[in-house]
This record gives structure tokens, sequence and C-alpha cells, in this order.
């Protein structure tokens, strides 16, 4: 009886997880299959193509000019990483690890800009990234400065690297100290090594950052030479109006790559993001 | 104990602040002069602004070589439109004689151009030239950015003659001219928002002609809408008629079909509340309670190639993507562009006439522009651009080269003489740009409203809507 | 005369001991580190703040003109603009008071007299202010560049040339030689306080006496300001012969918010009363103050009826976001949680398939669902409800409040405030719910194993079934990662424009129109960009309330002192 009673409780909890996993996966699904269909089929009612249409994916390929967009995104996405990752790492450690006056305080003012509605900072961006530019030695405007450096001091990012290093055990920080190693041999020596799961995230989403910006990269890019792949994704879904075959299609390669990536990543990443919310 | 620390602060502060007042004095010197440079610095550019106009209309050219010119326009990549222009700016930058070079940047949209250089003009970094209706140009005018076409176009050398002026057509030289006579807009080419239609189909239907009344086009719609509905595939139930799309485009075309027309009589104010605009509204309402019209998520080509709607309404530069959608659905049916079709033989069509400014840079670039432009839209590249497009023309002259285009191209036939019917918006205010939105807006709820009363109520709030921004402009 | 540099050693070392000197180079060790992230997040995050509450206080068409005061906030919430700056100032002034208070019980408890810091303090409290004013009279001239610029030749010479020259225009220049000198003055009292005043908690003290001058001059300034804005609204008023009426809604405003105050205070000292008459008095008295608190209180939305019909339509529907969004949301999470939880076989595969919509960029996402939601009814959705033997609906090009179309389909007439979201909204909420659940489940599953086990195996040894378990268990254990989430969420949905800007549709008929794309509106479609930025700053003062009515409930750690 009890052993009956546990085995039906198993079973709706499996069941309900299907549920779940297919309310997820649905919509993913649907998109697959409409990509492979004609016109004719996408706009009727059934839910599998009758024949399997690759060539939309061709089609959507060279319409978009997709090759170009994703290199763009890829290179944007290396740069703000390589500066995201450098500053936060050294910000978070800083406010973990390092006592000095007004810690708190300052931590506080930036947690507190996460609280602002972006729209307000997109003209004095514009303006402060197109100032930027003519004083310094290199373009900011329609180049890679514009399209990263205002994101690489990111605050989320920082605020996960903190909560992480924090629970780093004081005991290790005092044998280096013993060692005599300072901060930055510390961190570079023992912190970054542990850290590999929230930089995973930070690589996560920085990734994803980069292909959901869209508002931003339109107003600092004059030429498709730097415009990243929501961009060019974007301009395709407007172009190619009902021609949703096209449309999955072109979702369904604009996805891909972050696919992969949290495949391979996705232990470290979720693990990550779970413990960000701790201690909140 | 604290007397003596106060003292002792306020000695510091003192000595120190003297200290700092005695290394002060430097900069001070550097001031006086800093200011006054400033303001020569502004004299001297107003001089210089104002000889140059001089200069243009009286002296030979200036020196124009190794200019560069950024020319913002709006096609997107994959956009065959896109593809002509770089080809004309290619070939411009390799022909012309004064060594000007000209970089065509494709901002998407209007809408996102128009963003951008709005945010530029804070900055200070816009384009020479710039795609752009004139509402928008009539606003970027507002803050004084926008350079007056009339000198370059009445210059001696490297203006117009008056047979050029001549040949355009003067309802399209007409426009961007401001109250004050400065000429803020250049006419590139024309589109007219039609209806396109299935002949094929309709005369399937029983239809030999295209409809001519809104009675009959309701009949004809509503007969398409009842042959999918009763057709032996259940997926096309509801499709069938026409695909409306509420937009400011859509209803003015209705509105101009119906006899109205957007202004009040003396043209003081805008005035949507006429009984031609209730009438357009009702009687889109009553095809939709009808069952004679449906919605789609975007541009309705598909639908209209896989007889899914008998009428769309679309710009006439849609031709090319029409002609592909037909392709792609292996659909040989005879389609065409009509107006709408009003009371009383009336027919409407929201015109638009696609223009280029030039917004202030140094005289050079000014003129380089310019010189751009007018090698733009002269009657031969404009067939060019005509051909590659599927817009209409600003001059007479191109229409006798189009012979030929129009002859591969059947539908193009009808486009021009609907053109002819264009009515264009009015643009009379500043505020256009911001009240078109309104009316965008409007003509969603007017869709969506299902009584005589809620139009009514709807057009009045419009009304104040578009007073208050008038208001906030001029 | 021999031994004067001995005796300046001394003095050093005995100023600067090595222990400080230790505390000084780690202090400027964090310094350095923090100072990249700093900087960026400076220009890029807090500048643009700054920029925007100074353009919402201009008439700025495409270019900044007139300065309007409060006129766009007036503009935006009515009367109750006013109502709000004096109760900000009194915030101002008395959050002061209370830093002072704690100043004068810590000086207390370590027998210490600060108060000559007090005067640094409020020297560095002045070089701030100096630095805002140098700001004022700076940004119209960098400004006014863009329009030198014109017309001629944009070299990078000339750029710096007017750059320079803009350091030096009179009225900048002097409030810049001003700045200097008293930022050189703090430099010299920080100074001057490190030799003479030294003892512990002189950083703590300083820090505290600048934030109570910056707190006092703020709300008496802020006081001042609104006294002359309303001032002005009167004089404005006398032409027209009118009465603006601001007075009298400041006060019985206020008067509502103290009432309220006082009921709440009686309220909460009721459990402390010692006698049971005692404490019926109090919470009579309680209900007296609230109920009339309340009353008076009702003038805000009377107040608020002359701003904008736009912002509370758009914070009508950012609230149906944020309510139809965020309990589901959590609610199928904890439960996905739970059953994830049981480490079945497989459990990783389910934890990772939930999460895959978290990682989906929106704009495919987006225009995923848009197809799956489209009107037509061959549409997977419409089809799934023909088949069920419903009517295809439109969904996102619906206007029409839900429940009246759940309302049709079961035959009941709903009035029309009842209407709810309209199911173009749903739609979006519906696409909200499936990116987060996933991320909220991950966040979940955390805080589940963060609850010891033995409470549990305890709690079912007692016969607990497991729904009591859950609820007396793990539910309440759960709930500061109930509260962190709630929070993360409600603030997200507040924010979120892009995804709401994809899915907009002209049918919805601005139904779908949060308060951000309500603002984005103004900004891009109306060009009114001081006017949108008082909005921003309207929209960022409910979010920052809500952040702290939430710690004030989690009753955590609150923000701010």
């Amino acid at each position: 009886m009890k052993l009956n009673r546990s085995r039906t409780l198993t079973i709706l909890t499996y069941t309900l997880l299907i549920l779940g996993a297919l309310l997820s996966l649905v919509p993913f699904v649907w998109m697959i299959s409409t990509s492979l269909k004609t016109i004719g089929e996408a706009l009727g009612s059934s839910f599998f193509p009758s024949e399997l249409h690759f060539e939309n994916y061709t089609e959507a390929w060279d319409r978009a000019n997709f090759s170009q967009y994703f290199l763009n995104s890829i290179k944007i996405t290396a740069i703000s990483l390589v500066g995201s990752v450098s500053i936060s790492v050294l910000a978070a450690y800083g406010f973990a690890r390092i006592k000095f006056p007004g810690r708190e305080l300052i931590f506080g003012i930036l947690l507190s800009t996460m609280m602002i509605p972006a729209m307000v900072t997109i003209i004095p961006n514009f303006l402060t990234v197109t100032w930027l530019g003519r004083i310094g030695p290199i373009k900011w405007i329609n180049n890679w400065p514009a399209l990263t450096v205002p994101f690489m001091g990111s605050v989320f990012n920082i605020f996960l690297l903190r909560q992480f290093f924090a629970q780093i055990p004081d005991e290790l920080f005092d044998a280096a100290r013993i060692d005599g190693s300072g901060h930055l041999r510390f961190l570079f020596q023992i912190v970054l090594p542990l850290s590999k799961a929230p930089l995973m995230v930070i690589l996560v989403l920085t990734f994803i950052g980069s292909w959901n910006s869209l508002a931003w990269p339109l107003l600092v890019t004059n030429t498709p030479d730097w415009r990243p792949i929501s961009v060019g994704m974007m301009n395709f879904v407007t172009e190619a109006g009902q021609e949703i075959h096209y449309i999955m299609a072109g979702a369904f390669i604009t996805i891909i790559p972050i696919l992969i990536l949290y495949f391979f990543t996705q232990k470290q990443f979720t693990e990550s993001i779970a413990r960000s919310g701790l201690k909140g | 104990m604290s007397k003596k620390f106060l003292t002792m602060i306020f000695a510091t502060l003192i000595i120190l602040s003297l200290v700092m007042t005695a290394c002060a004095p430097e900069p001070p010197v550097v001031e006086e002069p800093a200011v006054e440079e400033v303001e020569e610095v502004e004299e001297v550019e107003e001089v210089e602004e104002v000889e140059e106009v001089e200069e243009v209309v009286e002296e030979p050219m200036m020196d124009l070589s190794g200019v560069t010119v950024q020319f913002w326009h709006v096609y997107g990549e994959g956009d065959p439109r896109n593809e002509a222009i770089v080809a004309f700016v290619d070939e411009f930058n390799a022909s012309n004689e004064y060594g000007i070079t000209v970089e065509a940047l494709d901002q998407g949209s209007y809408n996102d151009l128009e963003d951008k250089v709005n945010a530029g003009i804070q900055s200070g970094d816009t384009p020479q030239i710039a795609q752009a209706y004139t509402s928008a140009l009539n606003n970027w005018d507002t803050v004084d950015m926008v350079v007056d076409l009339n000198p370059f176009v009445s210059d001696a050398t490297s203006g117009l003659t008056e047979d050029e002026i001549a040949d355009i057509y003067p309802g399209v030289y007409a426009l961007g001219v401001t109250p004050g006579g400065a000429r803020l807009a250049w006419p590139f080419s024309q589109s007219a928002n039609v209806m396109v239609y299935n002949f094929t189909w309709a005369k399937e239907l029983g239809f030999d002609a295209p409809p001519t009344s809104p009675e009959e086009l309701k009949a004809q719609l509503c007969a398409a809408a009842e042959a999918n509905a009763t057709d032996d595939s259940p997926d096309n139930d509801g499709t069938g008629g026409m695909v409306w799309y509420a937009s400011a485009s859509n209803y003015l075309s209705f509105l101009h079909a119906f006899g109205g027309v957007e202004l009040n009589a003396d043209g003081t104010a805008y005035d949507f509340n006429t009984e031609a605009a209730k009438a357009a509204a009702l009687y889109v309402n009553d095809l939709k309670a009808d069952g004679c019209t449906f919605e789609t998520e975007s541009y309705p080509n598909p639908e209209q190639a896989n007889r899914l709607a008998l009428v769309t309404l679309s710009s006439t530069s849609g031709l090319k993507y029409y002609g592909y959608a037909f392709s792609d659905a292996e659909n040989d049916d005879e389609w065409g562009f009509l107006a709408f079709p009003g009371p009383d033989g009336g027919q409407g069509v929201d015109a638009f006439t696609q223009t280029m400014g030039i917004l202030k840079s140094t005289p050079e670039q000014e003129l380089a522009s310019w010189i751009f432009l007018k090698y733009l839209t002269a009657p031969a590249n404009q067939a060019t651009w005509i051909e590659a497009s599927g817009y209409l023309p600003t001059q007479y002259s191109t229409e006798g080269m189009l012979v030929d285009y129009i002859a591969s191209v059947p539908q193009y036939q009808s486009t021009l003489a609907l053109a002819a019917l264009g009515q264009g918006e009015p643009e009379t205010f500043t505020a256009w740009y911001s009240v078109r939105r309104a009316v965008d807006d409007a003509a969603a709820m007017l869709y969506a409203a299902e009584t005589a009363e809620e139009v009514e109520v709807i057009l009045a709030e419009l009304n104040i809507t578009a007073a208050e921004l008038v208001a906030e402009i001029e | 005369m021999t031994n004067r540099p001995e005796t300046l050693k001394e003095k050093i070392t005995k100023v600067i001991t090595p222990r400080k000197l230790r505390f000084f180079k780690e202090s400027l060790t964090g310094y350095l580190f923090v100072a990249p992230a700093l900087t960026l997040i400076f220009m890029f995050g807090i500048f643009p703040v700054g920029f925007a509450l100074y353009v919402s206080l201009h008439k700025w068409r495409i270019l900044r003109t007139d300065f309007i005061g409060l006129d766009n906030y007036v503009r935006a919430i009515g009367n109750f603009t006013y109502v709000l700056a004096f109760f900000s100032a009194l915030a101002a002034i008395l959050g002061a008071v209370l830093i002072l208070k704690k100043i004068i019980q810590q000086a207390n408890e370590n027998s210490q007299r600060p108060w000559v810091l007090c005067l640094s303090a409020g020297l560095y409290t002045l070089t701030i202010y100096a630095f805002l004013r140098y700001i004022w009279y700076q940004l119209p001239e960098f400004l006014d560049i863009a329009l030198k610029l014109r017309g001629v030749e944009k070299t990078r010479e000339l750029f710096l040339q007017f750059l320079g020259e803009s350091f030096y225009a009179p009225a900048v220049y002097s409030s810049w030689r001003f700045f200097t000198l008293v930022l050189a003055g703090s430099v010299a009292a920080s100074l001057a306080a490190l030799i003479l005043y030294r003892k512990p908690l002189r950083a703590q003290f300083q820090t505290q006496f600048t934030l109570m001058w910056i707190a006092l001059s703020l709300g008496i300034g802020l006081f001042l300001f609104t006294y002359q804005q309303v001032f002005n609204a009167y004089l404005i008023a006398l032409e027209t012969n009118s009465d603006p009426g601001i007075w009298p809604q400041v006060i019985v405003v206020s008067a509502g918010i103290i009432l309220l105050g006082l009921g709440w205070f009686a309220w909460s000292s009721a459990p402390k009363a010692d006698q049971a008459w005692k404490f019926w008095i109090r919470i009579l008295g309680a209900f007296i103050f609230l109920v009339g608190g309340w009353i008076l209180v009702g003038e805000i939305p009377v107040l608020m009826a002359t701003g904008d019909k736009d912002l509370w339509e758009g914070l009508k529907v950012t609230i149906f976001f944020s309510a139809g969004t965020v309990p589901f949301q959590l609610t199928i999470a904890m439960f996905l949680a739970i059953l994830l939880f049981q480490k079945l076989r497989g459990s990783e595969f389910f934890r990772m398939v939930f999460f895959l919509p978290y990682v989906t960029p929106f704009i495919a996402s987006a225009a995923i669902f848009r197809q799956i939601f489209a009107n037509r009814d061959t549409a997977p959705v419409n089809l799934l409800i023909r088949g069920l033997g419903g009517e295809g609906l439109a969904w996102l090009q619906e206007s029409k409040g839900v429940n009246l179309i759940i309302g049709e389909m079961i035959g009941v007439d709903l009035p029309a405030w009842a209407a709810g979201p309209s199911l173009a909204l749903v739609v979006v909420i519906i696409h909200a719910i499936w990116t987060y659940v996933g991320y909220n489940t991950v966040i979940y599953l955390a805080g589940l194993g963060n609850i010891p086990a033995e409470l549990n195996d305890a709690a079912e040894i007692d016969g607990a079934s497991k729904w009591d378990v859950f609820r007396f268990i793990t539910f309440p254990l759960l709930s500061p990662t109930t509260y962190f989430l709630s929070l993360i969420a409600v603030i997200g949905t507040f924010k979120a424009f892009a995804t709401l800007w994809v899915f907009r549709e002209g049918l919805a008929l601005g139904t779908t129109d949060t308060f951000s794309v309500a603002i984005f509106l103004e900004f891009f479609d109306k060009l009114r960009y001081g006017y949108a930025s008082a909005m921003a700053f309207v929209l960022f003062a409910i979010i920052l309330g809500l952040t702290l009515i939430n710690n004030r409930f989690q009753g955590s750690k609150v923000f701010f002192m």
C-alpha cells in the first residue's frame, strides 16, 4: 500500500515535470518545424512540414546577411567579456575582501543604479560616447568602444562575483597573507581558479546581453560593420513580413550559438545563478 | 580642548585658502582673452556663412576635391533599393569631376534615421544628406539644422535651369517650403498608398471589373471571404477579404476617398472630426463587422499571393515584393494596384514624396551635397532608380524614359495613373511628425470602435491631441 | 635648531603610525581595485541620471530651451508634485536629525566629542555643492559646443579648442575656481582632522556629519525651491484670476499622511501596553487616526487628476503586467523546484530544459511567440482553442480585457472595471512567465538546499503529512528566497521595455504600453525630452519606493542609513 502510494506520487511528479518541460520546449519545436515548411504550410494548420525544406535556412542566412552579423556579435561579445571580466573581478574583489572607508555606501549606490529605467540613459550616454571619441585617440561611434565599453562596468557582474568571493573562507586568505602574497596574487592564484562557475555565468550573460541589445547598437552604429546580430535579426523580421518560415529559420540561426554555449556550461551556470540568489 | 582644535583648523584653512588664491591668479590671465576668443569665433563664423552664400551665387565653384559627404538613407540590407543607391553612389564617386566622395549609409527605417539625427543634433554629429519626410526636416529646421536649398537651385553654375525647374511636377516642387520661403526638402521620388487587387480571382468570383465604389468593394470583399469560408479547406476560414492594417496611411486614404481632408476649411488647424472622417471609419468598421476584413501580424504579401486576401493595402513601392510573393506561391493570377474607391466616384490615394534634406555642415560639404542630389535626381538617374524601386517619378521628362519599363511591368502602368490622384499629407505644421503618430493610434482605435458615438469620441480626442501638439511647437 | 628634523620625524611617526599606514595602504588598494568599475559606472550609469534630472527641469525639444522648474513633474502627476517635494524635503531634514541623534549616541558610547569634525564635514558638503554648481554651469557650455560645430569642419583640434574655451566661460570659470578652492579647503580640513583628532571612529564621524549636512541642506534647499515654485504657480494663476489651490491640498494631504503615521504608531505600540484597556484605547486611537488619515490622503487622486492620463494608464498596465507575471512565475517555479528537489532520476535534465527559455534571446523568442499567438485561425494556439470548440482569438491585436473575453465564453456579463489586462498583455505576460520560470526554479532549488534536512525528517517522524511539511517548514523557510525573487521580478517588470516594444501592436490600442513604453513614446514620438525625463524620475521614485517597502517588510537591512 505504502509502496504503491509513493509510486503513484513518483509517476505524478514525472507527469508534471514532463508537462512543464513540454511547455518550455513547445515553442522551440514549433519554431524548427515551421522553419522547414513552405509558406503555404507555414500559414496553414499542419504542425509538421510535409517535406523538409532545409533551403529556407540558406535563404534566411543570405537574405539577413547573418554571416557578417554573427562575426560582429562575436567580436563585440569577446571584447566586452575581456573588459567586463577584468573590471568586475577587480571591483568585486575590492568590495568583498578589502576594507576601505565608504565601501558599503559606494556599493549601495552602485546597486541602486540597477533600479534606473534604461531609456533616460540613452541620450546622455550617446553624448558621452561621442565626446570620448572626439577627445580620445580612437573612434567610438561606429566602432567597438561605443558598443562594449559602456557595458563593461556591469553592476550585476560585480554583485555576482562579490557574492562568490565573500564566501571564500578567510583561512585561505590568511594563509596566503602569511606566505607574503598581496591582494593581486591572492586574487589571481587562489580566488580566480576557484571562480570558474560565476565566470561562466558572466560569459553566458554577456553573450546573451550582446544578442539582446537593440536600441543602443542601432544608435551608435552607422554602417553594418559593427551592427550585432540583434539588429540584423530585427531588420530581417521587419523585412520578411509574413514569411514566417524564413523568420523562424532566422530565429533558430540566432539561437543556436547560445544553445551550444549553454549546453557546454549549463552545470556551472545554473549552480552559480542559484548561488547569486542566496543572501539577497 | 575643542577650542584649540577649532582655532587650529581655522588657521590651517585660512592659510591654505590664501595659498590657493595666491596660486590661482594664473588662470585669470588666460581667462580674459579666452572669453573674447569665443565671441570672435562666433562672429567670424557668422560672417563666413553670409559670405559663402554670396560666393556660391556670384563666383565660380569653390574647390570641392577631397570633400566627403555622408548620405543617410532608409533602405536596409537585402533591400534591392539599397543596392540601387550603392550603385548610384559608386558611379558618382568614380565619375564626378569635382573629386567629391559620397558615403551612403543605410539606417534601416525612417524612424531609426530620425531618432539618430535627433541624437546627432545634440552631439554635433549629423550626416550631410538625410533622407527624411518634410515633417522631419521641418522639425530639424526648428533647431536651425537644415540648409535652405534655394540658393543652390538658383545658382548660375551649379543650379538648375528654368526648364529643369519647370520639368518638376509643380505639386512636388512646392513641397518642403517653409512659410518664410526656405526650401528644406528636395524631391527624390514618389509613392502612393494603394490597394493591391487580384483581378483573376475577382473574375472567378464573378466580378469582371474592379470596384469603383465602396459598395462594390464591399460586395467583392465579402464574396471573397464567403468563398474562402465555404470551400473545402477549413484553414482559410475567416480570410479572403481585405487585410486591414490600421495605420495613418490606410485610414487617410479612405478619408481622401470619402472626400475628406485633414485640415479645417481655412487651413489653420487639423480637423479630423468631420463627416467624411466619420464615414470612412464607419465604412471600415462595417466591413469588419461583416467579416470581410482581417488582420495579419505583418506585411500581408503571402496572404495576397496565396488567395487568402482579395485586397491588401500597400505602398506602390511594394511592387517588387508582391512580385516575389506571387512567384514564391507559384501563383499566376493577374494582380495590380487600385485607388481606394469612394462614394460618387471619388478615389483616394495617400501620396508620399520621398525627399532629401541637406543638414548644416561646411560650405564645401553643403555644395557637394547639392551636387550629389542634383545628380541623383537627374531624369535619367531617376528612371534607373524607379526601375529598381517601383517608385514614381517627380519629373515629366522621367516619364518618357520609362516606356520600356512600363511595357514590361504591367502593374506599374496603373501606378502612374494612381499617382496623379495622389493627395499628399498636410505637413503644414511642423507638428505633423508627432500628429501623424497620433493618427496611427487613432486609426487602430477607430477600427476597434463599435458604435458611431465611439467613433465621434475618438475623432474629437484626436483633434485635441493634434491641437496640443501643434500648440507646443508653433 | 639641530634637533628640529627629529621632532618632525617624531611628529610624523606619531601621526602616521604603522597601523595607520597599513590601513591607508589597504584603503588605497581597495580604491584602486574598484576605481575602473566606478569610473565606468559613474560615466554610464550615474552621470546619465544627473543629466536626465537636468533635462527634466527644462523645456527640451531636441535641444534645450527654457528652464521651467517642476513644470514637467506637475504635468505628469499634477499638484501631487508639490506634496511629494515638501515631503522629500521633510524626510531629508528628518534624516539629518536622525543621523545627528546617532552621532550623539555613538559619541556618548565611546565618550568622544567629535563636534569639531562637524566643520570639516560641512566643508566637504560645500565641496560637493560647489562641484554640482560647477556642473550646472558647465553642462550647457558643453552642450553648446554641438551648436558651435555647425557649419564648420569638425576637426579634433577645433573640438578641443571649443572644449578648452568652455572651461573659461565666465560663470563656469568662477564656479570652477570656487570648487577648487573649497576642494583644497576640504583636503586641508581632512589633513587637519587627521592630525588634530587622533581618535578611532574619526572617519565614521566625518562620514556621518557629511551625510547629515547633505541631508539637511538638501531638505532646506528642496523646501525653499518648492516653496518658490508654488509661489510662481500662484503668481501665474493670479493673472488668470484663478486659484490653483495648492496650499490647501498640500496641507490636507500632509495632515493625512501625518495621521496615518500616528495611526501606525499607535497600532504598533498597542501590544506594548501593559493593561487591556490601554491596549484597546490605542487600537481605537489607531483606527480613528487611520480612518481620518485615509480620508485626507484620499485627496491625492484629486491632486493627480490634473496630471497626465497616459501616465496613469501606463502605470495601470505596468501593475497588471507585474501582478500577472510575478505571482504565477514564482508559484510555478516553487512548485517545480519542490518536484525537482526530490532528486529523481533526470532532474538535471529537467532543470536544464526549464532554464532554456531564460538563455534564449528575446528577439528570437518574441518572434516565435508572435507566431504561436498569431491571430490566424491556423496559428497553433488558435488551432488548439478551436479544437476545444472555441473561436480563434486575436491575441496580440486584442485590446479587450481578458476577463471580459472569458466572461463572454461562459456567458457572463462583466462590468468594465473588472476587465483585467488586455488579451494582448496576457500574451506578453505568458512570454515573461515562460522566460523566467526556469531562473526562479533554479534559485528556489538553491533555497531548498539551504533548509536543514533534519527539520523535515523530524517533522515526518512526528507524523506530519507532506503538505504540512510544506506549509509549516518549507514555505516559511523559503520566504527569504521568495522576497529576493519577488523584488527582482517586480523591479524587472517595472523596468521592462524591449520585449514590450517588440510585442507592441497598434490594434492593442496601447493596452500593452507600460510606464516604460509611455516614457519611450513621449521621448521619441513626441520629442518631449524634458517631460519624458520627468516621467522617468517618477518611475524611478516608484521603483525606489517599492524596494524600500519591500525591505521594510522583509525586515532585513534597509537600503539607506
